[in-house]
């Protein structure tokens, strides 16, 4: 049986501050419980909390699954976030729109040696070279902070105020494992 | 079969990078009023354990351009990620019905380089 979240990416200043601010509105809520529990995949989260109606629109089906519950997740870099099920990620270049090969996408996701000079993804359209984060991300995005909401199926109003809470704009990625 | 033809990547339609991005309800609701886009018609491959062809309905997101038989074009709403339309066929045909549906959804097309790595991500997606 797959298991499906609703993901909340974003590329932020500070993840932790905004990933306190959001948990702490979300709790103050009662969308979620104050307490992390294992409702999770192969980690922590918050439990659904009394008011999780006002978050989502199956909250029967919710309460009843596991995993359930919501999830902040720090990759303590920039990350392409994409679903693990299949799906592929592709970027495009920011100056003149030219797909990056796939093989050369996978290249620059690989794990980084902090005490070597970054490595720029050059373009094989215009010759641009810049960090792989700022290429135009598809079917994925990229960013520093991500709330996984496990088996929710996330009401609009409620993404909205998310976004209030974080001040910061998004992408939704859809999760499936 | 038509439906079936490895098309060009073009480019895609977006409204911002960010969520809201495109509206999904609006561009279902575009579908049927353009003259030029039809649905997407069902799949057929056969079933690598029966060896029987069977049939696989396409997604209601999806639609192509079509003439004289034959798929010059596509439109696939994006599995995930940035609300968005992927844009995929003919460079002459295509391109100006991007534009119009664009600018039915509040959006803008964006073109891709047409050259090497630009054809093969086309051509295998």
């Amino acid at each position: 049986m797959s298991s499906h979240a609703q993901v909340l990416v974003l590329r932020v200043e500070e993840p932790s501050l905004v990933a306190a601010k959001v948990l702490e509105q979300i709790v103050k809520a009662k969308i979620v419980e104050p307490i992390p529990t294992d409702c999770v995949m192969g980690g922590r989260g918050y439990p659904p909390g009394t008011r999780i109606e006002t978050a989502i629109d199956n909250p029967d089906d919710v309460r009843h699954v596991v995993p359930n519950g919501f999830e902040i997740d720090f990759p303590g870099k920039i990350e392409l976030y994409f679903p693990p099920d299949g799906g592929r990620p592709w970027v495009t270049c920011a100056a003149c729109r030219s797909p990056l090969e796939e093989d050369v996408l996978l290249g620059h996701l690989g794990p980084r040696n902090p005490f070597r000079k970054r490595k720029l993804a050059r373009c094989p359209g215009c010759g641009d070279e810049r960090p792989i984060e700022d290429w135009v991300a598809h079917d994925s995005a990229f960013g520093n902070l991500a709330f996984f909401f496990w088996s929710w199926h996330l009401r609009v109003d409620f993404i909205g105020r998310v976004q209030e809470w974080a001040s910061s704009t998004f992408v939704v990625v859809d999760y499936m494992l | 079969m038509a439906a079936e033809l490895e098309l060009l990547l073009l480019g895609w339609i977006d409204a911002g990078r960010s969520w809201p991005g495109l509206d999904r309800d609006a561009w279902l609701q575009l579908i049927p009023k353009l003259v030029t886009l039809a649905p997407m018609p069902p799949v057929k491959r056969r079933n690598p354990f029966s060896g029987e062809m069977m049939e696989f309905p396409s997604p209601s997101t999806s639609a192509v351009v079509v003439a004289t038989g034959r798929t010059l074009g596509q439109f696939s709403w994006s599995n995930t990620g940035p609300n968005e339309l992927l844009v995929r066929g003919d460079p002459l045909v295509v391109p100006p019905i991007a534009r119009e549906i664009a600018a039915q959804l509040k959006g803008s097309y964006h073109a891709v380089l047409i050259a090497g790595a630009a054809s093969g991500k086309g051509s295998n997606r």
